[in-house]
């Protein structure tokens, strides 16, 4: 990424009385506005090498009204010699989860009530970029692009052959799982019974050969091992990874790792023996991707196209979330389910699930 | 004989192997450090969002297994080796 780079702030003000808390500098995650702009120009360049190599661009986006330090966005910049110039825009929701984590801080400080109400402005100041004063790398390390993997295939075909499984959003990537592996990870989170459990999901990205456009079919899952399952927690170990990439090399394809899947055994969460009234308004039966979910995702999986689906056993049975990035965000999203069982009742799409907060560890009011 | 005081042209990726950098280390640096000095190339986050430590273990495709940050480079790594880095990290409902 090329200079002048900015340094990022945000003033927090309480939305009673509209005092202000100050501000407070953030370090963001760039790296996945990176991810999200390289992956953009490969979706409209067709080119892997030139995406992977591209020179890109982070600046922000001056607010319209306020103008300079204000800010309303980021906005990414893709060039590659002989192809057109991509730009694709964050949104301020980009900053919502820095905005967050200092609210749990002022909160911890009890500078701001736990439960109030603040609201955030995003400022960016130009930062010094004295080469000469940093610190020599003691390990010479340098970047290699990789251009991504992408096999043939058509959009068609998949689409003709699944069925659309949640709301499959625009400008999203489309994902189509087989059947096939939508009941392997089902079978194994009611193997798991009380305690989560997980798997590594495999597949490849694929070009449609008459639109170019790209889709991605997950083909296998790969159960982790050298995990530590508990009720509410799986411990991902670096053997889990180690295991599943001599499991994926032992299949000699070209398949990658391009996600992962894990339960949450949510019915067992509450040891209330709850009348079926009070089971069916079970506040744990809200499919949610916590903040530690997100986290894995982050560490493991941020390239813009990996994907990770959810299984919460419910007292009404299993739902199935699906979630991916978009614009560099954890979002929700929808897939294809390729040549389903008419015969099988699919696990209920929720329609819409919690990202990222804490919020959902609620005690239950039932009786 | 002199030795060389560094191990040259390793190859470290991410877990899935879709990131990829090439790296020389000094061979008294331990394989903590050679880790810490890897992730902001290979664009991996060092601290989790509430700011505590990653964990992350270099695993020497030529080994067979995965080196303890404490080891030297010079005493795993030899030149042109591969390393994988794979993280620690929890997923789970509820905290």
């Amino acid at each position: 990424m090329s200079s002048p780079t900015y340094r990022y702030f945000l003033a927090i003000t309480r939305s009673e009385g509209g005092l202000s808390l100050g501000q407070f500098p953030v370090d963001l995650d760039l790296d996945l506005a990176a991810e999200w702009g390289r992956f953009t120009a490969l979706r409209c360049w067709s080119n892997p090498e030139l995406a992977a190599g591209a020179e890109l661009r982070i600046r922000p986006v001056w607010h319209a009204t306020l103008g300079q330090p204000y800010v309303e966005g980021l906005r990414i910049t893709v060039r590659a010699k002989g192809l057109p110039t991509i730009t694709v825009d964050l949104p301020r929701s980009f900053f919502k989860s820095n905005a967050m984590r200092i609210g749990d801080t002022l909160v911890t400080q009890k500078k701001l009530p736990p439960g109030e109400l603040f609201t955030y402005a995003v400022l960016a100041r130009p930062e010094a970029n004295d080469r000469s004063l940093q610190s020599p790398d003691p390990f010479e390390v340098e970047e290699m692009p990789v251009p991504s993997n992408l096999a043939p295939g058509s959009l068609n075909d998949e689409l003709e052959r699944s069925v659309a499984f949640g709301e499959v959003g625009p400008g999203l990537l489309p994902v189509f799982l087989p059947q096939r592996v939508m009941d392997e990870v089902l079978a194994l989170t009611e193997r798991a019974g009380k305690v989560e459990v997980g798997a590594v999901l495999l597949g490849r990205i694929h070009q449609d050969a008459a639109s170019k456009q790209l889709f991605l079919k997950v083909t296998a899952q790969i159960p982790t091992r050298h995990t530590i399952s508990e009720s509410s927690r799986l411990g991902i170990t670096p053997e889990t990874w180690a295991a599943a990439q001599a499991n994926l090399d032992l299949r000699q394809t070209d398949e990658q790792m391009i996600g992962w899947f894990h339960s949450h055994p949510a019915r067992h969460w509450c040891a209330k023996e709850c009348a079926p009234e009070a089971k069916a308004r079970c506040p744990f039966a809200t499919p949610f991707f916590s903040s530690a979910d997100c986290q894995l995702h982050r560490v493991a999986f941020s390239q813009a196209h990996c994907i990770a689906l959810l299984i919460t056993d419910t007292f009404s049975g299993p739902k199935a979330t699906m979630y991916g990035w978009d614009r560099a965000q954890i979002v929700q999203r929808g897939f294809h389910i390729t040549q389903p069982d008419a015969a099988r009742a699919l696990p209920v799409p929720a329609a819409a699930s919690i990202i990222g907060s804490n919020i959902h560890e609620t005690s239950c009011n039932n009786s | 004989m002199i030795q060389p005081l560094f191990v040259s042209n390793i190859t470290a990726t991410d877990l899935t192997g879709q990131k990829r950098v090439r790296a020389r280390a000094p061979m008294a640096a331990t394989m903590g450090d050679f880790i810490g000095g890897l992730l902001p190339k290979l664009r991996l986050p060092s601290l989790d969002s509430s700011g505590r430590a990653l964990s992350y273990h270099a695993r020497v495709d030529r080994l067979g297994r995965h080196a303890h940050s404490s080891e030297l480079v010079g005493q795993v790594l030899v030149e042109n080796d591969r390393i994988s880095l794979h993280p620690n990290v929890d997923a789970g409902g509820i905290r």
